[in-house]
């Protein structure tokens, strides 16, 4: 008993650090990346290649003032940048990121927990994240922060929906739930191919959800300066940047196991292919990004509303016929 | 506006788009590492100034006023005075350049071919007598150009041998 409780707390361990590089590198691939998509270099100068950039980033950030401003709501304020972080760390808890292996003997389970609602837990983590955003836009009594987190909770609560009709999809096919179940489903065939429109419908809102690059509205720079984030220095900033990265690697991990089966792929070990799938859909993040400008509001909730959402309701619809058609 | 609504089902905007971003990313980055990689200089660059001299070392310049008239931003100070033979020697030639505005005007003015534009630009200093250079400096600058001795160590260029003459 103990010893399982022993073994949980160093896998949480293990993820939560592996997490946070992974968040570190994940800046330094984006310089790196979007830096050679405009035909220059990105940080080349700390370390071989840059790769002690995010080392120093982090330094730096540690060792900033802190500051508060005069007006804010100092308790709402103080609250909100780990109200960004912890559920998008937390996440990560239920994501299976290999089979369970024997080791000296030992079955291990290399992931904290497999539990049957994982899937809904994920999506409730990821609503609880808007909170932070909603309440740093508030507490910073600030005109720009307000803009961007109100900007930032109708992004993410419109494009949830979308992303939950989505993920019915392969949740039917399945008939489960539960993250691991949903791989071990995806055996035979990845459900990115028969749920091909609900892959396309949840990448675009997976990108949105996580406010990226063209969905970057709550941060648009050349609009309301950094968004919700706008008064926070130092670590708090930190902690929301951290939070946000986070929810990257979430979203791609999800995508990773919902539509293209996890860590089930021939010749090569169950890790080194959910972190090849997980890899992928990172760099078309940062792709994106590079390529694509800012859509406009009215723009963005026109394509939530007006196109997502019923072809998320139409494929759920024709996707559950079928289900039903051949289950029975 | 027109619209393809194949184009729009089937993103093929978006996927030209990408493809054009993939495509540049393995190009060769344009950047230079400055610091450490020399940057190019044209051959019509135009850096701090030089005065050529004679075989004998003795200055090209003949102290005209041209370079002085024609200056826009009045950097150039040039004083003279009369030798033991007649001659006009010159007493002061002093070229300020935290006024340069290196326009070049003083080498196409010059009658003698002596001022030049040279390669050298990096005039950073700490005092504001340093920027003022003297006719020593000056022609110092030409054999510096010359032999390719450059102050900034990034410099990799030299004159040609057109230009010498």
């Amino acid at each position: 008993m103990v010893l399982a409780i022993v073994f949980t707390l160093i896998k949480i361990l293990i993820i939560v650090v592996c997490t946070l590089i992974g968040v570190a590198y994940m800046t330094y691939a984006e310089r790196k990346v979007i830096g050679s998509m405009q035909v220059r270099l990105g940080p080349t100068h700390t370390g071989p290649f840059g790769l002690l950039q995010p080392l120093a980033d982090g330094l730096k950030l540690f060792t900033k003032e802190d500051m508060t401003p005069d007006m804010v709501d100092k308790p709402v304020f103080y609250v909100a940048p780990f109200l960004g972080m912890v559920p998008a760390l937390a996440a990560f808890a239920v994501i299976p990121f290999a089979d369970k292996m024997t080791i000296f003997g030992m079955e291990v389970q290399p992931y904290v927990t497999d539990i049957n609602v994982g899937l809904l837990y994920i999506l409730s983590l990821s609503s609880v994240g808007v909170y932070g955003i909603i309440m740093s836009g508030w507490a910073s009594n600030s005109k720009y922060a307000t803009i961007g987190s109100l900007r930032s909770t109708a992004q993410v609560i419109s494009y949830e929906t979308a992303m939950g009709l989505a993920i019915i999809g392969p949740v039917l096919l399945a008939g489960s739930t539960s993250l691991k179940s949903i791989t071990d489903a995806q055996a035979g065939m990845w459900f990115m191919i028969p749920q091909f429109v609900a892959f396309i419908v949840f990448i675009i809102s997976a990108v949105a959800e996580t406010n990226r690059a063209p969905f970057d509205l709550p941060e648009a720079e050349t609009e309301i300066v950094a968004g919700f984030h706008t008064e926070y220095s130092s670590m708090r900033f930190a902690m929301f940047f951290l939070g946000e990265y986070a929810a990257m690697w979430v979203m791609a991990c999800l995508v990773a196991i919902l539509f293209l089966g996890g860590y089930t792929g021939p010749f090569l070990p169950p890790l080194v292919w959910f972190l090849l799938k997980v890899f992928a859909f990172m760099f078309f993040y940062l792709w994106l990004r590079a390529t694509l400008p800012r859509l406009r509001y009215d723009q963005l909730m026109d394509l939530g509303w007006k196109i997502l959402i019923p072809i998320a309701l139409a494929n759920l619809l024709i996707t559950s016929i079928v289900v039903y058609a051949i289950r029975n | 506006m027109r619209r393809n609504i194949f184009e729009t089902i089937f993103f093929s905007e978006i996927l030209k788009g990408l493809s054009i971003t993939l495509g540049y990313m393995f190009t060769k980055p344009v950047t230079y590492k400055y610091p450490y990689e020399a940057t190019p200089i044209q051959d019509r660059f135009r850096g701090v100034q030089y005065i050529k001299t004679n075989e004998d070392g003795s200055t090209k310049c003949v102290g005209c006023y041209l370079c002085q008239k024609v200056c826009p931003s009045e950097c150039i100070h040039i004083e003279t005075d009369c030798g033991p033979k007649g001659e006009r020697l010159i007493r002061k030639y002093e070229l300020d350049l935290s006024r340069c505005i290196y326009c070049g005007y003083c080498e196409e003015v010059c009658p003698v071919d002596a001022i030049h534009m040279g390669c050298e630009w990096n005039t950073v200093d700490n005092t504001r007598d340093n920027y003022v250079i003297n006719m020593k400096t000056l022609s110092q600058n030409y054999k510096d150009n010359v032999a390719g001795n450059w102050k900034n160590k990034h410099l990799k260029k030299k004159l040609v041998e057109g230009v010498q003459q």
